[in-house]
């Protein structure tokens, strides 16, 4: 049995009188992709929030390999809805930006390292543009190649798809699936429940702040999953189905 | 105007303009690097730090710059600090100057989305490295129109350091005024040279956003 | 020291009446002549907006103190002379008028077009549609402008002193001259300025909300 490389222990936030996760335990083992979903104000993004350091915890600890995390030490890369481009950058100064400033790569080295992380997401051709100049899904896949380039050791997503339209998620939804299939460890907060459903090592429901379930997707999308997970994914199901017919 | 007066102006006011002109910059530059640290310390954690920087904001900002520029004159030799007049007096210009640019870079800084600066927090870049290379830059386009503004008015304002005796185009003006016996064309002259700088910053903040926009 | 703190409070005291009441007079004679300024360029012809608009220019684009000496030593030329009370309010109320101008000129033209189509539909006339719609919602878009621009204007008074108007940066300088205490003179007119810009401060934001709350309801 290997080691986890993410573990998250009695994680607590509260914001004023509002208790927002409440005492969340997870261990992530290298190479696991775990999908993390719920209703809304349920808290998911919070725990990425918290895990990434973003956010203020209450109690509990967040560890990857060991060690205490907080933002800017490299152990943890985050991918979120809003994109988050530098738009004074080009596609690769985004890329590259870090690589020099905290990295101290030379400017030739750190550019090399953004194109070819650009590559990787599919987008070699555009390191030239600025994300105004660029879809919302390629500048999606900017912003993972800016956070892969710094070779994190867990890759955060929080809902990477939520702010595009329907037609440009499958190629933001493609480049998570390969970095899966390469063995990254990521958590992956989406209402994108086929995706979540494929992707998976593991799915994690989340609840006013409690994690009601955590399982293989095979078990938590199935009827022998807890109550209320199932209830959620009904009522998601049913408004699909609506959705489809009209 | 007569010929005669054109003879005996044009010396003195081209050089003066010039002066006008780099004491101008000069006060806008300090202007600048200072209102930087001036409005993260005006938006940052409450604590001396931002209370100082408030307090200094709404001295500046309150005070006419002709007080500001008499006590640099006469209060900074009272209390031990001699500095030649045209310092003090591009100093005070400067510091002036430096109060209204934090409040352009603090409305600025304002419209830099909050997830960009997340982004740059966990990507591992210093507070530093991300007010120079995120902050600034991002907010530089929407600030650009407020700082040429700000630059119109240290020009106008620098006709003020004239009263502390330093030759720039007002007190050049007045001594024009004095040797001619012609007080209204060299103060038209003056005025006239002050619009067509003013009118060239104006363009040539114009002809910087278009120029971007293409 | 301590004597001449007091002399430079007391001239001050004595200066103040004269620089609110002429702060107070080219404000107002600053907002009408701005208000009308702004009217004319929006509603006139091309022919006269455009010279008003390189007046408002040039205005904008001289110093103040410039404007002064041009008025009070140069305007005697050309048979305007003018006493320094009169020749300061006059200066400091077209100064102001440039300025309130581009406020209103500004509020005009954030009134959408739309509300205007709709009371031209329900057959209200356009000069009342100007007055009733126009004025009213411009009215809450320029006031925070106006009155900063109006607080902005207590400073320049201070410039008066310079063509001898006994105000106060003016009398408050008389002690200095006769005591040679500078210091302690421009101490007391820092202070007594930062003090009456903070209070107008405060004065204006209260007014602002007062007239915001009468406006809207």
């Amino acid at each position: 049995m290997s080691t986890p490389i993410l573990s998250v222990r009695a994680l607590e936030r509260r914001v004023g009188n509002t208790e927002i996760l409440r005492r969340i335990d997870l261990d992530v083992m290298p190479g696991e992709a775990i999908g993390v979903i719920g209703p809304s104000g349920s808290g998911k993004s919070s725990l990425l929030r918290c895990i990434a350091g973003l956010d203020e915890v209450s109690g509990g600890a967040v560890m990857v390999e060991g060690r205490q995390t907080r933002p800017g030490d490299g152990a943890v890369g985050m991918v979120f809805q809003q994109f988050n481009l530098w738009p004074h950058l080009t596609a690769r100064e985004n890329v590259a930006l870090a690589l020099k400033l905290v990295r101290r790569m030379p400017a030739a080295d750190a550019a090399a390292k953004a194109d070819a992380a650009l590559a990787r997401v599919g987008l070699g051709a555009l390191g030239g543009r600025k994300p105004a100049a660029l879809s919302g899904g390629q500048q999606q896949r900017v912003a993972i190649a800016r956070t892969l380039a710094m070779e994190p050791r867990v890759l955060l997503f929080d809902e990477p798809t939520a702010a595009l339209d329907p037609e440009l998620t499958t190629e933001v939804l493609d480049v998570i699936r390969d970095l899966a299939a390469a063995g990254t460890t990521m958590l992956v907060v989406s209402h994108e429940m086929g995706f979540v459903a494929r992707l998976s090592t593991r799915v994690v429901f989340l609840d006013h702040g409690v994690v009601v379930q955590a399982a293989p997707p095979a078990e938590l999308f199935s009827p022998r999953a807890e109550p209320r997970v199932r209830s959620f994914l009904q009522t998601y199901l049913d408004r699909v189905a609506w959705a489809r017919e009209a | 105007m007569t010929w005669d007066f054109l003879v005996e102006a044009l010396p003195s006011m081209t050089q003066a303009t010039l002066a006008t002109i780099w004491i101008s910059a000069v006060a806008v530059a300090i202007g600048f690097v200072v209102g930087v640290p001036l409005a993260v310390a005006c938006d940052g954690a409450p604590g001396w730090g931002r209370r100082a920087a408030l307090a200094y904001v709404s001295f500046f900002r309150g005070v006419p710059l002709l007080i500001q520029l008499l006590l640099a004159y006469y209060a900074l030799p009272f209390i031990g600090i001699d500095l030649p007049p045209l310092v003090a007096a591009i100093g005070t210009l400067g510091l002036c100057c430096a109060a209204y640019m934090a409040e352009i870079i603090r409305g600025g800084f304002a419209l830099v989305p909050k997830g960009g600066l997340e982004a740059a927090r966990l990507l591992g870049l210093t507070p530093r490295q991300t007010l120079l290379r995120i902050r600034l830059p991002i907010s530089a386009q929407a600030m650009r129109p407020a700082l040429i503004s700000e630059a119109i008015l240290i020009v106008k304002a620098s006709s003020l350091i004239s009263v502390v005796g330093i030759l720039e185009l007002t007190r050049s003006a007045q001594a024009l005024a004095s040797s001619t016996f012609e007080p209204l064309p060299a103060y038209a002259l003056c005025g006239a040279i002050y619009l067509v700088i003013n009118l060239a910053l104006t363009l040539l903040a114009r002809g910087r956003v278009e120029g971007r926009a293409v | 020291m301590m004597q001449a703190l007091l002399d430079s409070f007391a001239a001050a005291a004595r200066g103040l009446p004269l620089t609110l009441a002429i702060w107070g007079a080219g404000v107002a004679t600053g907002l009408a002549l701005g208000f009308v300024v702004a009217a004319l360029r929006f509603f006139a012809p091309a022919a006269l907006s455009w010279p008003l608009a390189a007046a408002v220019e040039a205005v904008r684009g001289v110093p103040f103190l410039v404007q002064c000496f041009l008025l009070y030593f140069g305007g005697p030329f050309i048979g305007i002379d003018l006493t320094p009370i009169v020749a300061g309010w006059v200066a400091l109320s077209v100064y102001g008028a440039a300025y309130f101008s581009e406020v209103f000129r500004a509020g005009f033209m954030a009134v959408p077009p739309g509300h205007l189509e709709a009371a031209r539909m329900l057959g209200i006339p356009r000069n009342q549609a100007v007055l009733r719609i126009m004025l009213p919602m411009m009215a809450l878009a320029v006031l925070p402008s106006l009155a900063n621009l109006a607080v902005i204007l207590i400073k320049e008074t201070a410039i008066l002193s310079i063509i001898t108007v006994p105000e106060l940066t003016f009398r408050v300088q008389g002690v200095g001259s006769a005591t040679f205490a500078f210091a302690e003179t421009t101490l007391v007119l820092a202070i007594v300025y930062w003090a009456l810009v903070e209070a107008t401060a405060v004065a204006s934001r209260f007014a602002e909300r007062r007239i915001a709350r009468a406006l809207a309801a």
